[in-house]
């Protein structure tokens, strides 16, 4: 579902707003393009589209500000790019950027072994996990 | 395609579908046949895994990652049997007097909606939790209200056995809560509604639908084999919820002589507040939500409730990303979490429509009164959590990532409202109602005080979309007596309809 091109641009954006997906090793880079995909193919035709096409204009778009195109850029000014995306005054720019960033957090902490690395550890026996604590 | 015939017809199982599915089911001793039509299937206990995921994109819609048109905001609704009673917290509480009087609908009176509560606050075995069950994160937000002098109220929940999964927005792991799959809907398909999962009702016509039955690849297997349906009944109750309701109707054209059918649409927006403490507090373990506060209610137009978010969800609902974010997020047991709920005004113009293809679109528009609502519960909220000791808060329209306890008195300066952008802040959708609204005619509403369609004496609805406007509380007990009228007059109709 998703070009060789377009799963690059999302594993560079991975390490601007998660920088630990730069160290994923192979396997758990899959993982979260596959959570990815999987995700964009339950939603509506029209949205995998824009995505798409968001992912294209995000790439391209840096050449009017850097003359270079987000793959080729450093990482600080990938940062910078994201930063002005972010709280920018165009809406639909902020919102796409939302979209992105939503998706590289579902591909990054939606993988189970995530859980481990944040410090999140629930239990379906959370109360007798409660009361044990509350006895130490 | 297959022909089947009921004399009444649900669509839906949630809070909505479930009671009046219930309140109807006393007349299948009578012969009357009652089918019930769920878009989602039943799923069996061992699908429940707690797993963030694969729970969302088994229960909800679009994996509860919904769009509103301007994609301003996200909603979460689910499709199973027992609908979104599956996926809530389970919080019970009884509509106030004063909201139904500015819902200002002559027939509907606080005193009727708060008896029909009663008896499904009995039913669902709805409780106040004790208090060896309330965790950190709960009670660090009394402490804090208290120590401001905020009001804040211990939420009546209605789980039975709860373990304190933590995972009620996941469906329950243990079968403790008390959704309309736990009781609703068992004791009607025991007093002989036959109900049919995974079953999506696409148009309804004079007395008759065309559904389409699909194998959901999870769950129970629907007690129809997949393939497409007409079916006949004497009374069609749609309960399909606030954005599928409305659609359904609108896609079968009855928007032609109900303009206001979609309208009126209002969704709680919500913002997740997270604060920081120094030291792990217990916030995963335990009921996520056991106390709200609707101190500001009147005066700011939102209220707070307690909540605790899985780590996807808690990520994606951070302003900001980088290395702050990841720092922030690398602690999870240190986070204690809020909910903010803004009380939307009811607007025409804030619908449900459909799109060529006849699927649902929210087209809602956050107004500046609600953004002034979200952006003064950032500040509110920043104190309670520096109240109860944390070390620093996250605010998504902060003028940076973290405000630490000794910068608390500089909120003013820290919080500001141009920051309230949308796409830069999370919102999401917290209850969805309105769409096929209650009152007098047609012009301004879709159903009578009953919840029976203006013009069509054999079509009810029967769910959230019949508020006239927001709850201003959380809903579902308010659904369920809603949906308890609806019932009620069908019941004293059934000689003229049903024959």
């Amino acid at each position: 579902m998703l070009s060789s091109g377009e799963r690059l641009f999302l594993l560079q954006a991975a390490s601007v707003i998660v920088p630990e997906a730069a160290r994923l090793d192979a396997g758990s880079k899959e993982e979260f393009l596959r959570i990815i995909e999987r995700a964009l193919e339950t939603r509506p035709v029209a949205m995998q589209r824009q995505f798409k096409m968001l992912l294209r204009l995000l790439n391209l778009a840096p050449v009017f500000y850097y003359g270079r195109t987000f793959d080729t850029l450093e990482t600080q000014k990938r940062r910078e790019f994201f930063s002005w995306l972010q709280g920018g005054p165009i809406g639909l720019l902020r919102k796409g950027f939302w979209g992105l960033k939503a998706m590289v957090f579902m591909g990054y902490y939606g993988q189970p072994e995530a859980a481990s690395t944040v410090a999140y550890a629930p239990s379906k026996e959370g109360n007798e996990k409660l009361e044990k604590m509350a006895r130490v | 395609m297959q022909e089947k015939q009921f004399d009444i017809v649900i669509i839906g199982s949630g809070a909505g579908g479930g009671a009046a599915a219930q309140e109807l089911s006393g007349l299948c001793k009578d012969g009357v046949r009652i089918g019930l039509l769920e878009w989602g299937p039943k799923f069996r206990e061992s699908d429940y895994t707690g797993q963030e995921l694969e729970m969302a994109q088994k229960l909800y819609f679009d994996g509860g990652g919904v769009l509103t048109k301007d994609k301003s905001m996200t909603l979460a609704f689910a499709k199973a049997y027992g609908g979104s009673t599956v996926v809530y917290t389970g919080t019970s509480l009884t509509i106030l007097k004063e909201t139904v009087a500015r819902w200002g609908v002559p027939g509907i009176t606080w005193e009727d909606l708060k008896e029909r509560s009663k008896k499904y606050i009995s039913q669902n075995n709805v409780h106040l939790l004790e208090e060896d069950k309330i965790n950190d994160n709960n009670a660090l937000f009394r402490d804090g209200c208290r120590k401001l002098g905020y009001r804040v109220e211990q939420f009546p929940v209605n789980v039975k056995g709860c373990q304190g999964s933590g995972m009620c927005n996941l469906g329950c792991p243990n079968a403790a809560k008390q959704g309309t799959h736990r009781v609703q809907l068992p004791a009607a398909e025991k007093n002989g509604v036959q109900v049919v999962t995974s079953c999506k009702v696409e148009r309804i016509g004079d007395r008759v639908l065309e559904a389409v039955v699909a194998d959901a690849g999870v769950g129970h297997p629907s007690a129809w084999a997949p393939g497409r349906y007409r079916v006949r009944a004497k009374v069609i109750v749609v309960a399909a919820g606030a954005v599928n309701s409305p659609a359904l109707l609108l896609r079968s054209g009855f928007g032609r002589s109900l303009p206001a059918l979609g309208r009126y649409f209002t969704c709680h927006p919500a913002l997740i507040l997270v604060g920081q403490h120094e030291k792990p507090i217990t916030n995963y373990y335990g009921h996520p939500k056991s106390f709200y506060s609707d101190h500001f209610a009147e005066s700011g137009h939102f209220l707070l409730e307690t909540c605790m978010y899985f780590p996807f969800t808690t990520a994606k609902n951070l302003a900001g990303f980088g290395p702050e974010h990841s720092r922030f997020m690398s602690r999870m047991d240190l986070l204690q979490m809020i909910l903010v709920l803004a009380i939307d005004e009811a607007a025409a113009d804030n619908r449900i429509s459909v799109d060529g293809s006849g699927n649902p679109v929210v087209d809602y528009t956050l107004t500046s009164a609600t953004l002034d609502s979200l952006y003064e519960s950032m500040k509110v909220c920043a104190k309670i959590f520096f109240a109860a000791g944390a070390a620093a808060v996250h605010a998504p329209a902060g003028k940076k990532f973290l405000i630490k306890a000794e910068e608390a008195g500089r909120l003013d300066e820290f919080i500001t409202r141009d920051e309230l952008k949308t796409g830069k802040v999370s919102i999401a959708a917290a209850h969805l109602m309105g769409g096929c609204r209650v009152g007098e005619n047609s012009a301004g509403s879709v159903t009578n005080v009953w919840g029976r369609v203006h013009g069509v004496p054999w079509l009810y609805v029967a769910d959230a979309s019949l508020f006239p406007k927001a709850a201003e509380i959380n809903p579902y007990v308010t659904i369920m007596a809603m949906a308890d009228r609806s019932a009620e007059d069908i019941r004293r109709r059934a000689p003229q309809l049903l024959n």
